[in-house]
């Protein structure tokens, strides 16, 4: 499944899905934007978005250490049930859990980890992406 | 607000602003299809905290528009 995106703007805006299941059985998801970014290895989504999905940070996996204009910062890594974007879920998925600046235009970026095992296809003269 | 727009309105309306839409429909690839916009503004904390108290089990919460073209992203992890 191809997806198109605007070619001509600096940053390559996606469409993503992130889902948990309620205590009631039900499933709640949330789409944002993400910024397609294949020179960050991780997957990462902001802190906000998880915790109104009910999210805790508190059962963070693991935390990593990310470098920030004000220095290093600790992120924690949280695992989701469900992430979907460019025609592919990943279920169980690990992300890094931080805030971008509030002028940021996106909720988080698309990273590599997402990515691998799969081919990924950008043609920058359709303004389309392919992930198979 | 509460109505339900579909995303042609939703862009035409809120161009430059972050919206909450709830009980949104979305095609196979994601994109918003139709929802109802329950917040509208700049304020992403805001944003957050109308999020915070929906009720619905299908939302969104979009940035509508370009940023700033002078703008450049710099993004690394």
């Amino acid at each position: 499944m191809k997806t198109l995106f605007d070619s001509t703007y600096g940053l390559i805006y996606l469409r993503a899905k992130i889902s948990r299941r309620k205590e009631n059985g039900r499933i709640k998801d949330l789409i944002i934007n993400l910024a397609l970014d294949t020179g960050a290895t991780g997957t990462v989504i902001s802190q906000k978005r998880l915790i109104g999905l009910g999210y805790k940070l508190k059962d963070a996996e693991d935390e990593m250490l990310i470098t920030t204009g004000s220095g290093l910062i600790s992120v924690p890594k949280i695992r989701v049930e469900n992430l979907a974007a460019l025609g592919k879920d990943k279920s169980n998925f690990l992300i890094i859990a931080h805030d971008l600046p509030p002028t940021a235009s996106v909720d988080g970026v698309l990273g590599l980890d997402f990515l691998r095992e799969n081919i990924l296809t950008i043609d920058f003269v359709k303004g389309e992406i392919e992930l198979k | 607000m509460g109505e339900i727009l579909t995303i042609e309105e939703i862009e035409r309306q809120f161009d430059g602003e972050w919206v909450l839409i709830e009980d949104v429909e979305t095609d196979e690839r994601l994109e918003v299809v139709r929802g109802k916009v329950t917040y509208h503004g700049k304020d992403k904390e805001q944003l957050h905290k109308r999020a915070m108290q929906s009720q619905s089990d299908h939302l969104a919460t979009l940035y509508i528009g370009k940023p700033d073209p002078k703008m450049e992203f710099l993004l690394n992890f």
